[in-house]
């Protein structure tokens, strides 16, 4: 595994009942780093991120994860075990604890198993100010004591990236963090995204281009299960096979849509 | 609702009657207010309870001999409900098998009583059945410490055995309750089939004493009574405890989103497992209770039906409530035992019109619906001011 890469995709291909959905995949993550994703929907990005998460296994490939120092086999092993290593992630419809409030939805996340009793006593100092931190980061501190499920969706995601950050996961994999977002809570957002990244490798997927052109500094398209074009921003953008991409999908739903409004 | 929620219902109180807010007095008298109206919150809040447990120490003054010890058996069903409710309404796991961890706890202390009963000889049904030697597993329990721990250990070991197994295969939902329902089919089969080791159909019955002394006296049953009052406030204090620890917003967690639980770094199924088992012991301590004190354990009160009756009356008194299930399990008990005291045939038909009106029109429960009253009323009183 290379110096600087956290985490390493080689050769990954995945298919549902015969429909291919990542094709052969090569993909990797500097540390500290901040990548985004995109690609058309149905490309494979939710795919990858369950791959990556051991939420589903590959039929062929080899996906490694390096944690100081040691490489993690992370199709070897299940969910809780990998974000124990250090994979968080964050997921496509925000996934937050709805009855718990929003300090216990950090307290609960904070000391996860690093001591199996730890569950059974009252949160420490240390953990207690390190949620308190966090909430102020993500600016929900004066909504501790409120329910989760109160939050507006757009907050909700918040939380849940604030999840994420209590953990100190070292890989963070953010599916769609800015949806349901209206523009002042974007421009937080990639702030946060932003600051965030320099100390931990994260990885956006995002449909927002208007977003990613505003935050990305490299971008990986992916379409069609493969790596369509990687790099900056600007350059990806001008890509013929990438506007190809993009515009064939478009021309594609502009027509569905047409003769859907035929009927 | 939810203990989680009881947090959430003491904020109204906090501040109520300070017209002017938070902001208006100087901070160290805005904690003592503070204090103070916790304090008398609390109070308020645990008035009942105190009234509650007032009562059951003195209902041997009151109650006849015969409804004493109706009062004793509804308590343990109370134990019960209570860990049913540790299971289902804070974990989410609706577990249609509760009768078999009652009935093991209640079977292993009656290996216990059983053999004092018999003096040395052969169980009677044991002979009647043709064996002419005790069965090895069955030695052990002639010494009561031996059989009191077993009443605890051997329902979380089935607990735990199976929950493993389940949970590990991420069996959830509706699948966990058909197969716990299947477990507490198996398991009354299995007891009526084995009847030379388990007394078949009739169940074990007919002791005489514990630690030497005559059940029927009543200074034992009194005592007998008070042992099962100290096990349900014990066994409430611990629950509590429980459920408002980390550990205990991590079993709402699973309820909410199991997935989220593993996605953050906890094997759902180590949880899961954990709280059935606790929930286990407990049902096997209320079996051995009721075991001693009805007389009697058989398979009719640990199969199929019983356990579907046991989470009714979690249903009726309020899942997540902790108090809820007590009051379920005592009130239920009572009108049954009163209405089939006339009408044995028709007592099927209220308690299913019973369970069918608690989920539709009291889906929270007595004590769920009670409290959401009292939360509505108390906000719509002047001078509320949320903190
Ligand atoms: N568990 C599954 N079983 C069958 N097909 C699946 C499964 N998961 C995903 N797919 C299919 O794989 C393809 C890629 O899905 P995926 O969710 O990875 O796309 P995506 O890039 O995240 O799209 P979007 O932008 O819409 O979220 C889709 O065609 C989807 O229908
Ligand atoms: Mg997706």
């Amino acid at each position: 595994m290379p110096e600087n890469k956290i985490l390493v995709c080689e050769d990954v291909s995945v298919a549902f009942d015969g429909f291919t959905v990542l094709d052969h995949l090569n993909f990797s993550i500097d540390y500290a780093e901040l990548r985004f994703l995109i690609g058309p929907n149905g490309a494979g990005k939710t795919t990858l991120l369950d791959i990556i998460t051991g939420k589903t296994r590959p039929q062929s490939g080899r996906v490694f994860f390096d944690c100081s120092g040691t490489q993690v086999d992370v199709l070897r092993h299940q969910e809780h075990y990998l974000v124990r290593r250090g994979i968080g992630r964050k997921f496509q419809t925000p996934a937050v604890f709805s009855s718990l409030t929003v300090f216990q939805n950090l307290a609960v996340a904070v000391s996860y198993l690093r001591n199996p009793t730890a569950v059974f006593r009252a949160i420490n100092r240390q953990d207690f100010a390190k949620v308190m931190d966090t909430l102020e980061k993500v600016g929900l501190t004066a909504r501790s004591e409120d329910k989760a499920g109160s939050l507006s969706h757009g907050e909700q995601q918040w939380l849940e990236i604030a999840i994420l950050l209590v953990q100190e996961s070292k890989l963070l994999l953010l599916d769609e963090p800015v949806a349901g977002m209206t523009r002042p809570e974007r421009e937080r957002t990639g702030e946060l995204l932003r600051s965030i990244g320099n100390d931990r490798s994260v990885l956006v997927v995002e449909h927002d281009m208007e977003f990613v052109r505003q935050f990305a500094n490299t971008v990986t398209v992916l379409h069609l299960g493969k790596v369509l074009s990687e790099g900056p921003m600007e350059l990806v953008q001008q890509d013929p096979e990438v506007i190809q991409a993009y515009l064939g999908h478009n021309k594609a739903r502009v027509l569905q849509d047409a003769s859907a409004a035929g009927h | 609702m939810n203990s989680v929620n009881d947090e959430r219902m003491k904020a109204p109180l906090i501040l109520e009657g300070t017209a002017a807010g938070p902001h208006a007095t100087e901070p160290d008298t805005r904690n003592a207010i503070r204090s103070q109206r916790h304090l008398g919150h609390v109070a308020l809040q645990s008035a009942p309870l105190a009234l509650g447990l007032l009562a059951l120490l003195l209902a041997p003054v009151f109650l006849s001999d015969f409804r004493l010890s109706l009062l004793a058996k509804f308590l343990t069903y109370a134990i019960v409900a209570l860990a049913i409710d540790l299971v289902w309404g804070y974990a989410g796991m609706l577990s249609l098998g509760h009768g078999v961890f009652f009935g093991l706890g209640g079977y292993a202390f009656a290996m216990y009583l059983k053999q004092e009963a018999s003096r040395g000889a052969l169980p009677d049904f044991m002979s009647w059945s043709g064996l002419t030697e005790l069965p090895v597993f069955w030695a052990p329990f002639a010494n009561a410490w031996f059989a009191i721990p077993m009443t605890m250990i051997i329902p979380a070991a089935v607990a735990g055995l199976v929950g493993y197994m389940v949970f590990n295969s991420r069996i959830t939902g509706v699948y966990f309750s058909i197969i716990t329902q299947a477990l507490a089919l198996i398991v009354s089969i299995l007891f009526i089939g084995q009847q030379p080791y388990t007394g078949g159909t009739n169940g074990i019955t007919n002791f005489q004493t514990i630690f030497g002394r005559a059940l029927i006296l009543d200074d034992v049953r009194l005592t007998l009574y008070y042992v099962t009052v100290a096990v349900l406030v014990l066994s409430f204090l611990l629950s509590r405890w429980l459920i408002s620890s980390r550990f205990g917003w991590l079993l709402v967690a699973l309820r909410d989103d199991e997935n989220r639980v593993r996605f953050i770094g906890y094997n759902p199924a180590h949880i899961k497992t954990a709280i059935l088992m606790f929930s286990a012991a407990l049902s096997g301590v209320a079996g051995a209770l009721f075991a001693t004190q009805v007389g009697i354990i058989s398979p009719a009160l640990i199969g199929v039906v019983p356990s579907i009756e046991m989470v009714v009356w979690v249903a009726v008194g309020g899942r997540g409530t902790l108090v809820g299930p007590i009051v379920g399990a005592i009130l239920v008990s009572a009108a049954k035992s009163s209405l089939s005291e006339g009408s044995p045939d028709y007592w099927s038909y209220y308690f299913g019109a019973l369970f069918i009106g608690s989920v539709l029109v009291f889906p929270q429960g007595i004590v769920g619906g009670a409290r959401q009253l009292s939360s509505f009323v108390r906000r719509r009183r002047p001078g509320y001011r949320r903190v």
